[in-house]
Parts: structure tokens; sequence; C-alpha cells
């Protein structure tokens, strides 16, 4: 009992010790809820047992018509940055903002507690409008080129029988000619 | 604090050394930001906010917080100094613990934006969140939070093992070999005759394989949980530490590199000690002094 971390720290300090039982206590709480009310607290690391898509997107990046490869020769935060809002936008384009539509369905009839501040939490169509201006200044900042046309084209990839990787369909997502 | 060791009397304080530490590899982390384009004033007035179900991401953005530091030029530069500053103000005084304090300010709303403007919450920057708390304490209350923050580091690493443990999804099959698709199918695609991309062909050829890297990691995990219960076996959990990220890399392309800064907590405090003392006699900052018995 001596021994315990806990223990010694309600004999040092009985705040410091209140302190690291409640940030305990949430830290437990936040993994029994199930989801993810705070990434703070919640560390599943891929323990989400996967699905296998229909198809695997794929964002074909012409600037000037030329390809960018943005998967190579960015670093991660930078891929992540040009790959993460694109998904986004294009969740956005087909079906509206996907947290307003989990909510609405999470919340039922109660969701009228969130109306007064949909305009703060959810995106307007104004600013998905705004997505493809955002994206060709973030591209220009990211590659250092003057963008003049932009295109992102989304290809939709299978794995064939040998594992590799099939296009299927494309679909242009942002059309900057 | 005078410590006695077989030939040197020295004055240890081994958080402001530590202090030093976490917040150089902060700093490399900052500038990795810095080429990553990823600071507030290289994201160009993003337009598209991910607060998910998240209370912290509601207040913030109820407040506008976000959207008016990042649309504001002036403000998102200052901010981004700021954060640098702080940094490096905290490396060259790490006892200054307003510093750390505001560095926590700034960062916690850097977070908050890179996360929500980003439309994914991710948790590698988690740790630089967490890791300069113990230095707003004092002395013995940073030696307990220091090990708090070890705590941690395992609570994390168990918490992954325990979710996968109750999904079931250590049991699926195909587990290793969707997560690599879901991951890499861009690169795979742009890239099919890279030296790499031969490698992760040959993993996609043997889901066997995959599956026991997968399954390995999934072990590797649950191992944390003996770190509750001693600190016998902490070095070994610190190798495990330092071997999880790579493998985070390598099947899914996250980076978590900044999970390393905790794993300094599975380092023990003598040993941060011994390598400032020794820094300390090579720069000349102290003298080897005999000992008076």
């Amino acid at each position: 009992m001596k021994q315990l971390f806990l223990y010694k720290v309600y004999c040092y300090h009985k705040k410091l010790f209140l302190f690291f039982v409640i940030f305990a206590a949430i830290s437990v709480a936040c993994n029994l809820a199930g989801d993810e009310v705070t990434p703070f607290y919640v560390w599943g690391m891929y323990s989400q047992k996967e699905k296998a898509p229909v198809y695997y997107p794929i964002y074909e990046i012409t600037i000037n018509g030329k390809l960018v490869d943005y998967t190579t020769g960015f670093f991660p935060a930078n891929r992540f940055f040009l790959q993460s809002p694109l998904s986004y936008y294009l969740q956005m384009k087909q079906n509206g903002d996907p947290v307003k539509l989990f909510l609405q369905k999470k919340m039922g009839s109660t969701y009228f507690h969130v109306l007064p501040n949909e305009s703060s939490v959810f995106n307007s169509s104004q600013n998905i409008e705004k997505f493809p201006n955002w994206y060709k200044k973030y591209l220009e900042q990211t590659t250092g080129i003057n963008i003049e046309t932009l295109n992102v084209e989304l290809l939709r990839g299978t794995y064939n029988i040998k594992n590799r990787v099939e296009i299927i369909h494309s679909d242009s997502l942002i059309n900057g000619d | 604090m005078a410590t006695k060791t077989s030939e040197i009397y020295l004055t240890n304080q081994p958080e402001h050394f530590i202090c030093r530490l976490v917040f150089s590899f902060i700093f490399l982390d900052l500038i990795m930001s810095g080429f990553s384009n990823t600071l507030i004033h290289q994201l160009q007035s993003p337009v598209l906010i991910f607060p998910y179900i998240d209370p912290t991401f509601w207040i913030m953005h109820l407040l506008r917080i976000p959207e008016f530091i990042s649309s504001n030029h002036l403000i998102a530069w200052s901010w981004d100094f700021a954060l640098f500053g702080s940094c490096l103000g905290i490396i060259i005084y790490p006892g200054k613990k307003q510093l750390v304090a505001v560095f926590l300010f700034l960062y916690f709303i850097y977070y908050i934006i890179f996360n929500s403007f980003g439309a994914h919450h991710t948790h590698s920057l988690i740790p630089v969140l967490m890791a300069p708390v113990p230095f707003l304490f004092s002395k013995k209350s940073f030696l307990f939070c220091w090990e708090g923050l070890r705590y941690f580091l395992l609570f994390s690493y168990s918490a992954a093992f325990f979710w996968k443990l109750l999904r079931l999804s250590w049991l699926f099959k195909e587990q290793g070999v969707l997560i690599m698709k879901e991951n890499l199918t861009p690169y795979l695609y742009f890239n099919p005759h890279s030296f790499l991309s031969q490698i992760y062909f040959y993993f996609l050829d043997h889901p066997g394989l995959t599956q026991f890297f997968l399954l390995s990691g999934f072990v590797f995990e649950g191992i944390f949980i003996i770190g509750f219960f001693t600190k016998k076996y902490d070095k070994y959990l610190l190798i495990l530490s330092l071997i999880l990220p790579f493998g985070f890399w390598f099947f899914a392309d996250a980076v978590f590199i900044e999970q390393i800064i905790l794993s300094l907590t599975l380092i023990p405090i003598a040993f941060y000690s011994g390598m400032e003392n020794s820094f300390k006699i090579q720069t000349g900052i102290i003298n080897k002094k005999p000992l008076s018995h």
C-alpha cells in the first residue's frame, strides 16, 4: 500500500492527489463512454474492426496541367493537411456536414438544443463553397507554385487479384480551369 | 540539493535538464511543423471546421477563437512567433514556470486549430500538450507529476490494448492488411515501383505476416500494463515505446513521433542527473572536487 504511487502523492500533497484522481477518473469515464467525446483521454489506435470499403479514395491533384504526387516529398503533417480536409470536403459535397448528420441521428427530437449554435459549430454552405479557393491557396503555400489551373479528381481505387491498385471510376472534385 | 558521487560534488537540478530536453524536442517538432506548412500563418485562413462531438472544440468554436486567430494574418504570425519564442525561452530559462504556462496556452490553441481545420482529431500532438505540465510544479511535486506522466504513457498504450481486446479486432484476420490498404493506397497508386512499395506489396501478398506484426504490436501494447506494477522493466518498455511509433508509421502512415517525448518518463531520474553532471563537467560549468570525509 505504502509503495502505491497515489498513496505517496496523497501523503505528500492532498490537492495534487485530487488532481491525479480526477484526471484518472475522467480518463476511465471517457473510455467507458465508448465514443471519442474528447481525444485527450481515449486512445484507440486502430482498434476498430476494419471493413473492406467498396473503393479506396485517391485524390489526383493537377496543378497547371502537372500532376502533384503528395504522397512523397512532403512531411507527414503536410500530407495530412493536403488529404484530410479534401476527404471532409468530399463528404460534405455528397451528404452535407457529417457531424451535423451524426448529431441529428444521435439526438433525435432533442436536436433542437443545438439549433441556436449551428452556425458556430457546423460548416455553412458558404464555407463549403469557399473550400476550393482555400485549397488552391494552401497548395500554393505548400508547393511554392503560382497556380493558374487546379484540378482535383477523385479516383476510386480497388485492389485486383494480384493486390495491385486499379482505378474503377473517377469524378471531378475541384475543377479550376 | 548537494549530491555525493564517487569523485564529484555537484548541485543537482535534474528537472531543469529534463525541461531543456523536452522543450528541445518540442522546438524541433515546431520547426518540423514549419517545414510541414502547418503553422497557423501557413494555413492560409482555412474554412472548414471539424469540432466533431468534442466539447473542448465546441467551446472554442462557439467563442470563435480558432477562426479569429487563423483568419487574421498578423495575429497568426504573432501566435507562431510567440510559440517559438516561449519554447526557446524555456530552453534558455528552464525554471520559469510562467513561460511554461504561456507555452501551454499557445500550444493548446494551436492544437485546436490543427485538429479542427485538419478535419481529423489526431493524437499526435497530445504528448506536446501533456509533457510540459510537470514543469509547472515545484521541485518535489515535479517528481510526482513526472511519474504521473509515466503512468499516462502506460495508460495510452494499455488503453489501446484493451480497446483492441474488447472490440475483438485482433481476431479479425484481415485487420492488418485492411489498415495498410486504408492508409497506403494513394502511395501505392502513385509509386507502384518504389522500393518501399515493393515491401508493402510483399506484406499485402502475405497477409499472415502482416497479421503477425499487427498482433505483435497488440501484445507490445499489452506489455505496458506491467509498468503499472513495477518499474523494473522500464528499459524494455522504453524500447517498445520506440518500436511502436515506427510500426504505426510503417503499417498505417501515422506518425506518432511526438509520443517519444512521453517515453522520456521511462528513463530513471538518476540517469538524467548523471547526464546533467557529465554535461556540466565537460562544458566546464563545474569542476571536479574531491570528497571531504
